[in-house]
């Protein structure tokens, strides 16, 4: 598949998904109502029909909006994490940043730290236990300061299991009614979007995904290998530095603002380079935009097969994106690391 | 025009791997480095290539320190070749070479017309334009080498360093390769395992022994039975190439042993 065939297909589903997406939902709304909501915005005003409001452009509209964010965001994090440690095996969250979320995010959940910033405690802390969780596997794995990839590996995932075991510590402390909102959390989740949510994720992966385009070429030689990389004018030990800062940045804002969102990273990588090859230019516009439609596609059934309650979308993204997976791996020659 | 180490060491966690290493390689020769395993050839090489950063002495391009250039400047006149590469993905041959326009490219720019014009002809002269479409790990060990060969010229450096280019090849593959390489008019370094084939094509060849330079010069005055038995410790008979006259070598059997095998 030529990258643009694949970035315009990507759109139109990506567009079809959203559209179904801002129809569907536990409150029925015809789709007259839906539309005249988005077309009034799209003219610059409010729309009359105050419930359709509410729920079209204060609910549903912000929660696709996240949704693709968080998608796009977690496929090039996953496309260049898998580039970095060269490992077919390795996703956002192998470098610690979910786990130390997630001690964060309990934290607030169990014990109401940081109660003071309001509805923003959660995100604050998931974030700040993000950066703390990748400084710490910054620190443990440099050597003389470079960052090799096994190293890199082994001290992200002894610094994940380290961060899960407090997790488990809190919860096993904490009061078993709050627990459940701790494992809701755990599974991802877009239930909290709102537009005020928005710029985070929004800012991290424009800035992430510039520099990593700026970059895709010098990607493609060190995913060749290091030394390779080095003889063709690479800076092989800033590269390595950057790219762990910016992925460590755009995965963990998408844990903060969504959850842990499985699968997602480690799954649509791989799909994107079966139908596009592994050269970065075209994996990471293309990942971007699949990630994104996938994430959609995966919220509208979130939403849906078990209405009016919700599935958690870790649940959601893992029982499609395996069997996908193992259909296009099986027919299929392809090769990545263990794969091959 | 001239690649120089002056006085390098190398140490590689806290062992020093090369000792006081001064060489010259002059323009457009091609200079053989040799040596037994583990005596330092490939942590020379990486030293040149600004892989390993020597502890002591530097490695001068044109008199200027390597090691203080601008990365992208190095790459521009110093192309290396290593030992068949491992590469863990699919990449077609045609992008493999591509990279090697890497230092002359902007950062996001797309491949131009130069690059594509360069790609191809690079793979024209490594006789691999069929390949082009192929993917890199399908490829044999002797198309592999001479993919990366093309990889290299796509580099337009002057400078080619190789890393026991003929290793795992077979004969027919290994004089090719070197033919291929002695053929392009560049400044060569190369590290060799085979005494022979370094013999039939360096015009200066250098051995290391145990991290340190112990004699450099033509091949003739180099490789001789009492150096091949000094730093291999390999009882060898050396006899001359009936065609080019180069020092070839030939192994022995154990004495005690010799009779039985008559």
């Amino acid at each position: 598949m030529s990258a643009p065939v694949a970035l315009m297909g990507g759109s139109a589903v990506l567009l079809l998904a959203a559209a179904a997406a801002v129809t569907l939902g536990s409150v029925r709304l015809s789709p007259g109502q839906v539309w005249s909501v988005v077309a009034a915005h799209l003219g610059g005003h409010r729309a009359g029909d105050v419930i359709a409001e509410q729920i079209v452009w204060q609910i549903r509209i912000p929660r696709i909006i996240l949704a693709m964010l968080v998608g796009g965001s977690l496929t090039i994090a996953g496309t260049v994490v898998q580039a970095l440690v060269r490992n077919a095996l390795a996703d956002p969250f192998l470098l610690g940043v979910s786990s130390g979320a997630s001690v964060g995010a309990t934290a607030v959940l169990l014990f109401g730290v940081l109660a003071s910033f309001g509805l923003w405690a959660l995100s604050i802390s998931s974030i700040i236990g993000a950066l703390v969780a990748m400084l710490a596997v910054f620190a443990v794995a440099r050597e003389s300061g470079q960052l090799a990839p096994t190293r890199l590996v082994l001290c992200g995932v002894a610094l994940a299991a380290m961060f899960e075991a407090l997790t488990s510590f809190l919860l096993f402390r904490g009061n078993p009614q709050a627990t459940q909102s701790v494992l809701f959390w755990l599974l991802g989740s877009f239930g909290r979007a709102s537009w005020s949510h928005l710029w985070l994720p929004g800012a991290a992966l424009t800035i992430g995904i510039c520099y990593l385009m700026v970059q895709a070429r010098a990607l493609n030689a060190l995913a060749v290998g290091a030394e390779t990389a080095t003889t063709l004018g690479v800076d092989v030990g800033r590269l390595r530095r950057n790219l762990f800062l910016v992925t460590s940045v755009v995965a963990g804002v998408s844990v903060a603002v969504s959850g842990v969102i499985g699968f997602v990273g480690l799954v649509v990588p791989h799909i994107v380079r079966l139908a596009v090859g592994s050269d970065h230019r075209r994996t990471l516009p293309v990942g971007l935009v699949w990630g994104a439609a996938f994430m959609v596609l995966g919220d509208i059934l979130a939403r849906t097969v078990v209405a009016p309650q919700e599935m958690p979308i870790g649940v959601i993204t893992a029982f499609i994106g395996a069997p996908v997976f193992v259909l296009l791996i099986r027919r299929r020659t392809y090769r990545y690391g263990s794969l091959g | 025009m001239t690649l120089e180490l002056r006085d390098v060491s190398v140490d590689l966690g806290p062992r020093r791997i090369l000792s006081d290493v001064s060489l010259t390689v002059r323009d457009r020769a091609f200079v053989g480095l040799l040596g037994p395993n583990g005596s330092g050839k490939t942590t020379l090489l990486k030293s040149v290539t600004r892989v390993n950063r020597p502890a002591a002495g530097s490695v001068l391009l044109d008199g200027r320190t390597v090691h203080e250039l601008r990365a992208r400047e190095v790459a521009r006149r110093i192309a290396f070749v290593g030992q068949e590469t491992v590469v863990e993905f699919d990449i077609t041959v045609r992008d493999m070479v591509m990279l090697g326009r890497l230092p002359h490219q902007r950062a996001y720019a797309a491949d131009n017309e130069t690059d594509r014009s360069v790609v191809a002809s690079a793979l024209a002269t490594v006789d691999c334009s069929h390949l082009a479409t192929r993917t890199f790990h399908t490829l044999s060990g002797g198309e592999k080498q001479r993919v990366l060969v093309a990889r290299a010229l796509t580099q337009q450096a002057d400078h080619l360093v190789l890393d026991e280019p003929t290793a795992h090849l077979d004969i027919r593959y290994q004089t090719e390769i070197l033919e291929l390489v002695a053929g392009l008019g560049l400044t060569v370094l190369v590290a060799l395992h085979d005494l022979g084939l370094a013999a039939m094509y360096c015009d200066e060849v250098h051995l290391l022994s145990s991290g340190r330079l112990c004699a450099s010069g033509p091949p003739g005055q180099v490789i001789t039975v009492e150096r091949v038995q000094q730093v291999y410790g390999a009882d060898v008979i050396v006899i001359a190439h009936p065609e080019t006259g180069t020092p070839q070598l030939l192994p022995r059997r154990a004495v005690s042993n010799l009779r039985a095998a008559r």
